[in-house]
């Protein structure tokens, strides 16, 4: 084994055999703080039940608005379309 | 936690607390040094795990998901320090330079005193590495996890867990070689 590997396995050994701090209780008003951030901290799922609920007016106005400016020309487009369609022939 | 879960009643929250804080404060302290940042990490567990209720399956163990929340945060807390510099001699107290010296001495030599002193210079050296680098060696060496545990907690392949804990070695194993190079 390479020097630095060696020294490098001691070291991790020693590092594994450091006492660390028991801790066995959670230290005062631990549990308190985190309730009170979990009830401050909205959950991301109703986050986005809000964004969709918010964009619905959003999403219809912006619909209508379209169907305003673009409104006329589509039922003639769709005819022609449908037409076009029609006449090409499916079968040879 | 079934009873958070169906009724978010903060007495079952409270002693889901109590009850899992040592698994989770030990398990965040053998990663981080910073004892401002363990409390601030466990504390951020258990509100992840709280506010993650819904995906937790009943029939399954609460602590290796509540390791994989924690593990994670650490994972991000490593990221967000961006003082990955190189260590330098200098840097290093009376102790830990002592620590250093004892690692060209047999393992019987060694004082007891120096083993955390050990611990202080390895997580500084792990320090100069990447989240994920740090995460892996920690979890292999000093947590002595297997390869399949640290794929299980960390969700990467085993194939990836071999492939980052050897490329990480080496990094650690140069990270090691400069201090000893800026040894006056």
């Amino acid at each position: 084994m390479n020097p630095i590997d060696q020294r490098l396995e001691i070291m991790t050994d020693r590092a594994r055999k450091a006492v660390l701090p028991d801790d066995t209780r959670s230290p005062v008003g631990f549990a308190t703080r985190v309730l009170s951030r979990v009830r401050r901290e909205p959950n991301s799922a109703s986050i986005w039940l809000k964004f969709s609920l918010a964009s619905l007016p959003v999403a219809a106005t912006a619909m209508i608005a379209c169907l305003f400016c673009f409104g006329i020309d589509l039922p003639r487009d769709v005819d022609q379309l449908a037409n076009s369609f029609i006449q090409v022939p499916l079968l040879p | 936690m079934v009873s958070w879960r169906e009724t978010g009643d903060p007495v079952s929250g409270r002693a889901l607390v109590d009850a899992m804080y040592p698994f989770v404060a030990a398990l965040v302290r053998r990663h981080v040094a910073d004892l401002g940042a363990i409390e601030d990490l466990a504390q951020q567990t258990f509100v992840r795990c709280f506010s993650k209720a819904d995906q937790w399956k009943p029939d399954k163990p609460l602590e290796p998901w509540l390791a994989r929340i924690a593990l994670n945060l650490c994972r991000d807390y490593f990221r967000s320090q961006r003082s990955r510099r190189e260590l330098r001699w200098t840097d290093l107290s009376e102790k830990e330079q002592a620590a250093m010296t004892a690692t060209a001495q047999t393992s019987s030599l060694a004082p007891e005193s120096l083993h955390d002193e050990s611990r202080t210079v390895l997580l500084r050296l792990l320090n100069t590495l990447s989240a994920d680098d740090r995460m892996v060696l920690s979890l292999l060496h000093l947590e002595s996890q297997t390869t399949d545990q640290i794929a299980e907690l960390t969700g990467w392949s085993r194939a990836l867990v071999k492939v980052r804990a050897f490329r990480a070695r080496k990094k650690l194993r140069l990270a090691f070689e400069r201090l000893e190079n800026t040894r006056p």
